[in-house]
């Protein structure tokens, strides 16, 4: 994986000393809220519900165990034990005290880590395919389009205030494991000339209270002109971009607001007669940090087919996808056993993960956006012993891509932005919905289900929109009420959840999905998802399934 | 900047102290971690005292993000959803380390 070089680890040092000074001018009180906040804030650090909560980067979700090692030991040092693995690939700590954060933050930078532009009107962390670099179907790795963005993108100063927060993911598959359409900007990469990649852009993605999926900017963009060209894009944003109203300052307003025509003519006009002399620096930065990816020290390995029974049988189906290289396989660590919340890790799994990724993964994790970890190169023949660790653990549950990997934001139990709570409905969900494909499982039945996500508020952290079934939190006269969205993707086929009708309160919730979930069943042809049922059967027959008959409450 | 957030009723001043980030309640001449221990405002002059408690402690860098919570008169509940459960804390136990179910 990618190591920083001298440049990257002075710089992250530096930062985390000046935060040090920052902070303690605010306590000495020479330093106000008001200009302290947006100190804090560009070093991830916020204030929530119930106290600090530090948001820490974590490049294109890749981890090595030494920093996963940091991250549990701030977890049981000076947190609560525990950390939040968002949608973002970042992690939370959401009981972070003031007077600790310059220690974490100077620990993260030994690790190579930190904190920066996690918030704020920049541009955040890019985001990518968890599988990156191993995927049996990769045609590009994005890994190394990423660290180039990395830092390019890192304290850009032309971009450290753009009108609205900015944020970019990178694909180099067909399969888009990254929700790549939902971003400000969005890449596919694919094989280019002399080992350099070519770029399909896409621009004007995302979620919060206006969802949209991205539309296509150019095909087809040589490595040569991404970055000139993100930098134009990126410029007429910043001069263009709503900033009297932070509703409709995002790219995707913009874009709407002008017309995709106009905006790329702008984009054009502006890159025409610039000195493009600094991005000639690109392409062999490119070659030099594609070295660092091109891993796969890999010795081949056997190629052993592994099936079992049991848990073992349903985790191998779900949690284990081919790997590119032979006798390789990737495997995904679900953080969503039964009833628990999604992303949450405690410093213990994560050191045991830590363990793991060493000894049987090259020292590797990734942080996948539904909120799931990653080994990504384990030897076949060592995948039963990893499932047996896994299992003592209580990290084995065999549910990804099933309906109980739910994806949900911490809503109104950490976040002060929330309208309602998400984790209790997660729970509640992951309960009844891993009892039916345990079931199901059983009976020999396709245990496969809709994606399901939560958010806790409009901003849509939770992905509510991108799901097949969305739930998004409201505040109803000061009760929390639940309003349910059908249809939605965050694959290559994505598209915007449709608003099922009146919302639902949370004890009705489960039921609703559950019924949900077996109108889709009653009515599904042979083989087909969620998704695709969607599309050809319209909302009507759940509306009617919903809504028609009284929904039970459960006691 | 303190500031008044909903309907108006008998209130209390909450912050979060500047250290810690711990939810605090003023207690009439300190900043406690128990509600029990807030002082209650009843009227329009004890609601602008207290709002200005919640400035000059903000102004002293003792507690960040000082506002009044309105209760109701009747439960003493507070009447906003998000002041319920920002008192309440969150609604499950803490992630710990014992293992999961599969
Ligand atoms: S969606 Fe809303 S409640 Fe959930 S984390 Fe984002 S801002 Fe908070």
């Amino acid at each position: 994986m990618y190591q920083y070089d001298g440049y990257d680890q002075a710089f992250v040092a530096a930062r985390a000393a000046e935060f040090r000074e920052q902070v303690g001018r605010r306590l000495t009180g020479q330093l106000t809220e008001d200009e302290f906040k947006p100190l804090r804030l560009k070093n991830g650090l916020y204030l929530q519900l119930h106290a600090y909560m530090l948001r820490i980067a974590i490049p294109y979700g890749v981890l090595s165990s030494k920093q996963m090692r940091t991250l549990a030991h701030l977890a049981e040092n000076y947190d609560r034990g525990y950390g939040h693995f968002t949608t973002r690939q970042n992690i939370q700590f959401n009981w972070t005290e003031l007077r600790h954060v310059p220690d974490m933050l100077d620990l993260l930078a030994e690790a190579g880590m930190h904190a920066i532009q996690t918030s704020g009107n920049c541009i955040r962390n890019v985001t990518t395919d968890a599988f990156a670099g191993v995927a049996g179907d990769e045609e590009v790795d994005p890994r190394a389009t990423c660290e180039l963005l990395r830092q390019w993108s890192s304290a850009h100063p032309e971009f450290a205030f753009l009108p609205r927060k900015f944020k970019i993911a990178v694909i180099g598959a067909n399969a888009d494991r990254a929700a790549m359409k939902f971003h400000d900007i969005g890449l596919r990469a694919y094989p280019g000339e002399n080992g350099l990649p070519r770029y399909d852009i896409w621009v004007g993605g995302g979620q919060g209270r206006t969802p949209r999926v991205a539309q296509l900017f150019e095909a087809d963009v040589p490595f040569e002109r991404l970055l000139p060209t993100l930098d134009a894009m990126l410029r007429v944003y910043n001069l263009h971009g709503r900033r009297d109203n932070k509703y409709k300052a995002r790219i995707k307003i913009l874009v709407a607001e002008m017309g995709l025509e106009a905006y790329r003519a702008e984009v054009y006009a502006d890159m025409e007669g610039r000195d493009l002399s600094p991005f000639a620096e690109a392409a062999p930065e490119y070659e030099r940090i594609l070295a660092h990816f091109a891993t796969l020290p890999l010795p081949e390995g056997e190629d052993v087919t592994i099936s079992g029974d049991g848990a073992f049988g349903e985790w191998i189906d779900q949690n284990v996808t081919a790997h590119k290289v032979p006798g390789y396989a990737v495997v995904s660590v679900s953080l969503k056993a039964r009833g628990a919340i999604p992303g949450d890790a405690t410093g213990e799994e994560m050191r045991m993960i830590a363990d793991l990724a060493e000894r049987y993964s090259g020292g590797e994790i990734r942080v996948t956006h539904r909120q799931n970890l990653v080994l990504p190169s384990v030897r076949a023949a060592d995948l039963e012993a990893v499932f047996e660790a896994l299992v003592e653990a209580g990290l084995a549950t065999g549910n990804i891509g099933l309906s109980s990997d739910i994806i949900a934001c911490p809503g109104l139990d950490y976040c002060a932005l929330a309208t309602a709570r998400s984790i209790p409905i997660a729970q509640a969900l992951s309960e009844r919905l891993r009892s039916r494909e345990i079931r199901v499982r059983q009976e020999g039945r396709d245990a496969s289900g809709p994606t399901l996500n939560i958010s806790g508020c409009i901003n849509a952290c939770g992905h509510h929109h991108a799901a097949n079934i969305g739930i998004l939190g409201l505040n109803k006269a000061e009760s929390e009420s639940y309003q349910i969205t059908l249809g939605g993707r965050a694959d290559e086929g994505a598209a915007v959840g449709e608003i099922l009708g009146p919302g639902f309160t949370a004890e009705e919730i489960p039921d609703v999905v559950e019924r949900i979930i077996e109108t889709w069943d009653a009515h599904r042809a042979e083989g087909e998802s969620f998704a695709e049922s969607y599309a050809r059967l319209g909302k009507d027959v759940f509306k009617a399934a919903v809504y028609e008959e009284p929904v039970n409450v459960a006691a | 900047m303190a500031k008044v957030r909903g309907p108006k009723g008998p209130s209390i001043l909450t912050a979060n102290e500047i250290l810690s980030g711990e939810v605090v309640y003023w207690s009439g001449d300190a900043w406690s971690r128990s509600v029990d221990d807030a002082v209650r405002a009843g009227d329009d002059g004890a609601r602008e005292t207290l709002t200005a408690t919640g400035k000059a402690e903000e102004d002293a860098n003792r507690v960040v993000g000082a506002y009044l919570v309105v209760l109701d008169a009747v439960t003493s509940v507070p009447v906003e959803l998000r002041e319920r459960r920002r008192l309440a804390g969150p609604s499950f136990p803490l992630p710990h380390s014992a293992p999961h179910a599969a």
